[in-house]
């Protein structure tokens, strides 16, 4: 009985100890360095590590040393069955040929769905909802008729309850 | 009964510990083994310092002779050429490469890896553009050879572009120093970027990682822009006083190319930092 217990515990405890104790920041910086192969710096944020994510402060993005983009903050929280990224305040810069603001984007990821994103943002576009799908390699975004899409038009098709857009990585 | 619960209390305690000694220990593992301990900034881009030189004492004969690695630069044969696309400007500063392709009359700006119908811009010489397709490999370069068939025309082309520049160079007058610019040509090269391409090179500075300007690579002759004062070997510095540290200054000019009134750009001319001011009409 007593050892029954123990597994018990030990199965509780591994997952929420391994989250708990996970480098968050050495294995954000692993993502910067996989970005940075592909000319994709992200620069001057301030990482905060917390017991079960991180939060990224002011970060600029810059693509081949130019400054495309910021945001207020990023913020990742995961329980491995249950993840979560919000982006907050994010901004392609000033004098881009494209403009666009994302007052606030959700990302969602569950144990549910394991092959699947889910993404709900606020944006200057309008509003967005999508899905990513890890197994065919697919983003695919609706987006509603609220926000101006100027700039973004031969990015986008018109349907009949907004906008859609379609790609592959 | 008090002793069974004490038991069972302490090996509980101890699972508890094992799992989080086991945990740690295997995070630190995979930490030193895999994870990098610093971040790439744009300033440094992960560049790390030893913090310890090793000297050797040995006498210069005693050394072993290291003989230089030589890497020959190997340039990926293109096995395609790409139809309907023409490569009018490469722009290199470092690793980073810009490039200019016209496409049925229309302007693409392409970095590395930026897409333009399917073909992904893998690379840059001097005077060429690799792309990728489908897992092939295509080529643009630059000012294409016509055919015979088509150098007449060209020829003529030429001469009209000659008379047609000696026009639009007198609607730019030099008054006090003051260079008066007409919105409709403005306007003309900032919505044609393969034409103010050809008239005028600038190539970006860096200085570090980050952008410091632009150097004026060549100004074409009779061309309007040769009537704006800026020079072979200039560096411009700022528009509007802002320093060009980055593609938004500029973007942001072509972007109010309807709006904008005037115009001051701060150059560097043999050392000496000089304003050359514009006013568009």
């Amino acid at each position: 009985m007593q050892m029954v217990k123990n597994i018990i515990i030990v199965m509780i405890l591994l997952p929420l100890f391994a989250i708990m104790l996970m480098p968050k920041k050495e294995i954000y910086y692993k993502l910067e360095e996989q970005l940075k192969q592909k000319s994709i710096v992200i620069s001057n944020e301030k990482l905060k590590d917390t017991l079960f994510g991180l939060t990224i402060e002011h970060p600029e993005i810059y693509f081949n040393g130019a400054k495309v983009a910021r945001a207020e903050s990023i913020e990742i929280w995961s329980l491995l069955a249950y993840t979560d990224i919000d982006i907050v305040g994010a901004k392609i810069v000033e004098g881009m040929p494209i403009h666009a603001d994302i007052t606030s984007a959700n990302i969602k990821h569950t144990i549910l769905s394991p092959l699947n994103l889910e993404l709900e943002a606020d944006t200057s576009l309008g509003g967005v909802n999508g899905d990513i799908s890890l197994m065919d390699r697919t983003v695919s975004i609706a987006i509603d008729n609220n926000g101006s899409k100027k700039g973004f038009e031969k990015y986008l098709k018109k349907g009949k309850e907004g906008w859609k857009y379609e790609s592959r990585f | 009964m008090n002793q069974d619960s004490n038991n069972t209390f302490s090996s509980i305690a101890i699972s508890i510990l094992l799992v989080f000694a086991i945990v740690k220990i295997g995070w630190v593992t995979v930490e030193k083994l895999y994870l990098p301990a610093h971040g790439v900034d744009l300033d440094n881009q992960g560049v790390k310092k030893n913090l310890y030189y090793r000297y050797r004492l040995a006498s210069k004969a005693a050394l072993p002779k290291i003989k230089k690695e030589i890497k020959k630069k190997v340039i990926p044969k293109a096995v395609s050429t790409m139809n309907n696309m023409h490569l009018v400007g490469v722009y290199s500063s470092g690793a980073d490469s810009i490039v200019t392709i016209v496409k049925a009359g229309k302007s693409h700006i392409l970095g590395i890896s930026d897409k333009l119908d399917g073909f992904v811009l893998k690379k840059t010489t001097a005077t060429k553009a690799y792309f990728e397709k489908g897992g092939k490999e295509y080529l643009l370069e630059l000012f294409e050879k016509k055919s015979k068939n088509e150098s007449t025309i060209t020829d003529i082309e030429k001469v009209d572009t000659f008379d047609k520049n000696k026009e639009e160079s007198k609607k730019i007058k030099v008054e006090d120093g003051v260079v008066y610019i007409p919105r409709d040509m403005l306007k003309d090269y900032t919505s044609n970027i393969s034409k103010a391409v050809k008239d005028i090179g600038l190539r970006p500075i860096r200085k570090g990682n980050k952008m410091d300007g632009y150097k004026v690579r060549y100004v074409r002759r009779g061309t309007p822009i040769a009537k704006l004062g800026l020079l072979r070997g200039d560096i411009i510095k700022a528009i509007n006083g802002d320093p060009i540290t980055d593609l938004a200054g500029p973007m942001e000019m072509i972007k109010s190319a309807d709006t904008i009134e005037g115009m001051t750009l701060t150059i560097i001319r043999r050392n000496e930092e000089k304003e050359l001011e514009y006013e568009i009409k």
